[in-house]
């Protein structure tokens, strides 16, 4: 099917839904389908968006640091794709077993190793093409770096897990690969590792991830040859394969039969330094693993500002008890925002209901 | 109006309401669109906004914030009706977190006095608009403002990690965190380049950034200016990301040596001005690969400059050349567009025609890397319908900046300038959508009235004086 009337699919099958005030389901990938509350399956219907004619790459000059890609486009093939040209996303998103789309890229916003020091999704958007909750398609943003007409409605789609759009393109900046890249592992303390990791980015200009798990703590340098290998003999230790980011990045240091939570908050705070399975993005993301107690009144009693996501439950877990609410609760200014723009772009609910909030 | 002036005093001891005194607020850059308020209010603590705020909402009075004023785009020209509510006075940098590499400030701090307050850590904020010893970062938040070096550091969209802001019913509300992400949507990009529409920002936490250790700033020459458009694809896809990579062309160079003497060669028709940055290896490195890009492309030799006198020498032209080129003219109009960069070279021959069918002189200096251009339109305003051709040629580059691919603004914004060229950029769901955005946060519209985002009726009418690319962009509205 061609790129446009997979579109008008869409369309359809979304006008047809907001007729009937039927919740769809969307999927792309489907990689990420731990992510988010669970949607109630018997009351909804599937909007698969796999292999209906969305995915490929739309425009790519390497010149231009752009690349346009339909929504349905998996991670792996961009990727590849950009590799030929030592291009690349800098924002290193989990590709997880090659299923990963561009679509569910954006709309879940998670980003990799990479993020403390060359940003996240969001930054590398420029433009979406998304069919709102009415059937409409809409386009915002566009291929080029700098854009400032209208609102930043592109930017706005990340990480909004499918409630505000199904995503059709989106068009990203990309960056030139570092000429070499150098992983080391050094054996320190917890309480070591985060003062090194905190003042990476000032001693080592090349520093592109840190993290911190089983008593080492490991950093990559990434840019030209000779300064890379310079900061790599500075910093010591070992020498060790760059795969581990992708391991990272992809959960695969975490079994899947646990809680796994993510806690983001400022790089230097101590809050569950000790209890943390692994701590990366110098120091500002921490990984958690069955924690006993609820890690979201942990924080708030801390009075640090940061936010936590049960990104992946326990089978047995009930989404439904507030303990296991996979988003960061919104206050209420927030929370009334929320569900007013969620009114704006989906005005009967529809698309993914409930999947990221109970509200809407 | 009396009661409600009486009310503003006692919420407010600074405000303005003589006419004399109101004038320098009349417009901000863009001074062919001016229009005096009814009150200028400079509060100085954070209730005094709040109360100012919902005095307004309560009067349904217009509100428009103000930072520095030096928009290009008529963002802060105020309203006739209204208050016009500057931020002047909120201007200290409340602390700095050298461990998270952050700096929390008040919004009408000015962009430089950032840097300069951390510069002895070793520490810098990035962006960097051409005018940033006057602008504010409330304004820069407001505009997500870049500058030269954005192209590998960012806007102010990618530097601003935390926005507390007071909506339009008083409430004050912190978006973003220390951390380096938040909770639900992305309410701190929808903020950025929200031109004061949906709430006043009353504290920007920035981030930080080390120093770079060694910086050059090289200078090429070239014998057309489609030769160093074609030089900016190949740095870029090279490999290189360099830290500035600007052009100007024969015009902008020779108004900017006469004006301030760097050096430039004024033998050729077009030069690039590229900065890389990195330790001293990183550098050299990327020196060689720019030698080998650039090889056998220029006209003359290439200038490296590696210390900062020379440095800053290179780019006092560039810097001057707004000033320069202004020299060349009663007056000039600054556009803002962005195209891609593999039509930089048609472009710019299209302006050039342009500036012939009006007779009147453009002169280029751009970000070249990012591919946002400025054309800068030289005319007379006392001539009779100078100013009216000086918008004329600068409506037809924004919309074949559209036409190309592009955007009507790159980083100034649609202020009152270019709300009928934002018809052409979107359709009518895309603006219907931006309203209704708009209303989620300010339901009576009394935030900034007016601005950045045209009613369907204006594109109605607009779009009845001309059609586009051969279709209507709003076919389903009625036309007048
Ligand atoms: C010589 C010159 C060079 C320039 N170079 C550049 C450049 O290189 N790059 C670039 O991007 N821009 C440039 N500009 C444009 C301008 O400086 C920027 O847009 C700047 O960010 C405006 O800041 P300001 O404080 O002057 O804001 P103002 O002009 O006072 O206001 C701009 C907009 O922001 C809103 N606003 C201001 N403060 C707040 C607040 N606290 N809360 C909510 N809304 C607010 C206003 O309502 C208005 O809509 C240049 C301008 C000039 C005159």
């Amino acid at each position: 099917m061609s790129h446009k009337s997979a579109i008008k699919e869409i369309q359809n099958r979304v006008s047809e839904a907001y007729e009937k005030h039927n919740g769809l389901h969307i999927i792309g990938g489907g990689s990420k389908s731990f992510y988010g509350n669970d949607l109630h399956l018997d009351e909804i219907e599937v909007l698969d968006l796999e292999g209906n004619g969305l995915e490929g790459i739309i425009q790519y000059e390497p010149g231009e640091l752009v690349i346009q890609v339909g929504a349905g486009t998996r991670l792996v093939d961009v990727i590849e794709r950009l590799d030929q040209n030592d291009q690349m996303l800098a924002f290193e998103a989990p590709v997880f077993n090659g299923e990963a789309t561009l679509g569910g890229m954006v709309a879940s916003g998670i980003s990799g190793s990479r993020r403390p020091y060359t940003g996240a999704v969001r930054d590398y958007l420029l433009g979406v093409d998304i069919v709102d909750g009415q059937g409409q398609h809409l386009s915002f943003g566009g291929q080029v770096m700098k854009n400032v007409a209208g609102y930043d409605v592109s930017r706005l789609l990340v990480g909004s897990m499918g409630c505000l759009g199904v995503i059709t393109e989106v068009s990203l900046k990309v960056l030139p690969k570092p000429k070499c890249e150098s992983t080391k592992g050094l054996e320190v303390s917890k309480v070591q590792a985060l003062e090194i990791m905190n003042s990476l980015q000032t001693h080592y200009p090349t520093v592109s991830a840190s993290a911190y798990f089983e008593g080492r703590l490991y950093v990559r340098f990434s840019g030209m040859e000779n300064s890379v290998m310079k900061a790599a003999r500075k910093f010591g230790g070992e020498k060790i394969d760059n795969k581990l980011w992708e391991e990272i990045d992809n959960l695969e240091c975490f079994k899947e039969d646990h809680a796994l939570w993510r806690l983001s908050i400022a790089p230097d705070s101590k809050l569950f330094l000790n209890d943390a399975a692994l701590i990366d993005w110098a120091g500002g993301q921490r990984w958690l693993i069955d924690p006993d107690m609820n890690p979201r009144e942990v924080l708030s009693a801390s009075g640090e500002s940061g936010h936590l996501i049960l990104v992946r439950r326990k089978n047995k877990d009930k989404s439904d008890s507030p303990f296991h609410l996979p988003f960061h609760p919104l206050n209420p200014i927030l929370l009334n925002l929320h569900r007013g723009l969620k009114k704006q772009f989906d005005p009967r609910d529809i698309l993914n209901p409930h999947k990221m909030y109970e509200d809407f | 109006m009396n009661d409600f002036l009486t009310c503003l005093n006692s919420i407010c001891p600074h405000i303005v309401s003589d006419e004399a005194r109101m004038k320098v607020y009349e417009s901000d850059g863009l001074t062919a669109k001016k229009c005096l308020p009814r009150f200028v209010a400079l509060p100085e603590t954070l209730d005094q906004v709040q109360g100012i705020v919902k005095l307004c909402y309560e009067h349904n009075i217009p509100l428009v914030a103000r930072g520095a004023g030096t928009g290009l785009s008529g963002g802060a020209m105020p309203h006739k009706d209204g208050v016009l509510l500057s931020l002047a006075k909120f201007n200290r940098i409340l602390e700095v977190d050298e461990n998270n590499l952050l700096a929390r400030v008040e919004p009408g701090v000015t962009n430089l006095s950032i840097s300069e307050h951390v510069t002895d850590l070793g520490l810098y904020y990035a962006p960097d608009p051409s005018s940033q010893i006057a602008c504010t970062i409330g304004g820069n938040v407001a505009e997500n403002s870049g500058g030269v070096h954005c192209l590998k550091y960012g806007l102010t969209v990618h530097n601003v990690r935390q926005l507390k802001m007071i909506l339009p019913n008083g409430e004050m509300l912190t978006i973003g965190s220390t951390a380096f992400d938040s909770e639900g949507f992305d309410l701190l990009a929808l903020m950025h380049g929200s031109e004061g529409m949906l709430g006043i920002v009353i504290e920007v936490t920035v981030d930080l950034l080390p120093k770079p250790a060694n910086v050059v700033v090289v200078l090429a020459g070239f014998s057309s200016i489609q030769a160093a458009g074609i030089a900016v694809s190949e740095i870029i896809s090279g490999g290189l990301l360099p830290a500035g990579l600007e052009l100007m062309d024969r015009l902008a160079i020779q108004a900017a040596e006469d004006f301030v003497h760097a050096g430039y060669p004024t033998d050729v028709e077009a030069i690039l001005l590229c900065e890389l940055d990195g330790s001293e290896d990183e550098v050299e490195e990327q020196l060689q690969r720019l030698n080998e890009i650039l090889d056998g492309k220029i006209t003359g030799d290439l200038h490296i400059a590696r210390d900062e006198a020379a440095r800053a020498n290179l780019w006092l032209g560039r810097k001057a050349a707004f000033p320069a080129v202004g020299r060349l003219a009663p007056d000039y109009y600054c556009m803002d567009g962005t195209i891609p960069k593999r039509e930089l070279g048609k472009v710019l021959e299209q302006i050039s025609l342009l500036s012939e069918k009006y007779g009147l002189l453009v002169a280029n200096v751009f970000h070249a890397g990012d591919g946002n251009l400025h054309p800068l339109i030289l005319f007379d305003a006392n001539k009779p319908g100078e100013l009216l051709a000086a918008e004329s040629l600068g409506a037809e580059i924004l919309e074949m900046c559209i036409e190309r691919g592009g955007t009507i603004t790159g980083e100034h914004g649609v202020g009152v300038e270019k709300i009928d060229q934002m018809c052409l950029q979107f359709g009518s769901n895309e603006l219907a959508l931006f309203h209704g955005i708009k209303s989620v946060f300010d339901e009576r519209g009394f935030f900034n009235p007016g601005k950045a985002v045209p009613t369907l009726h204006r594109c109605a009418e607009f779009g009845a004086m001309r059609v586009t690319r051969g279709k209507e962009k709003h076919p389903e509205l009625d036309r007048f």
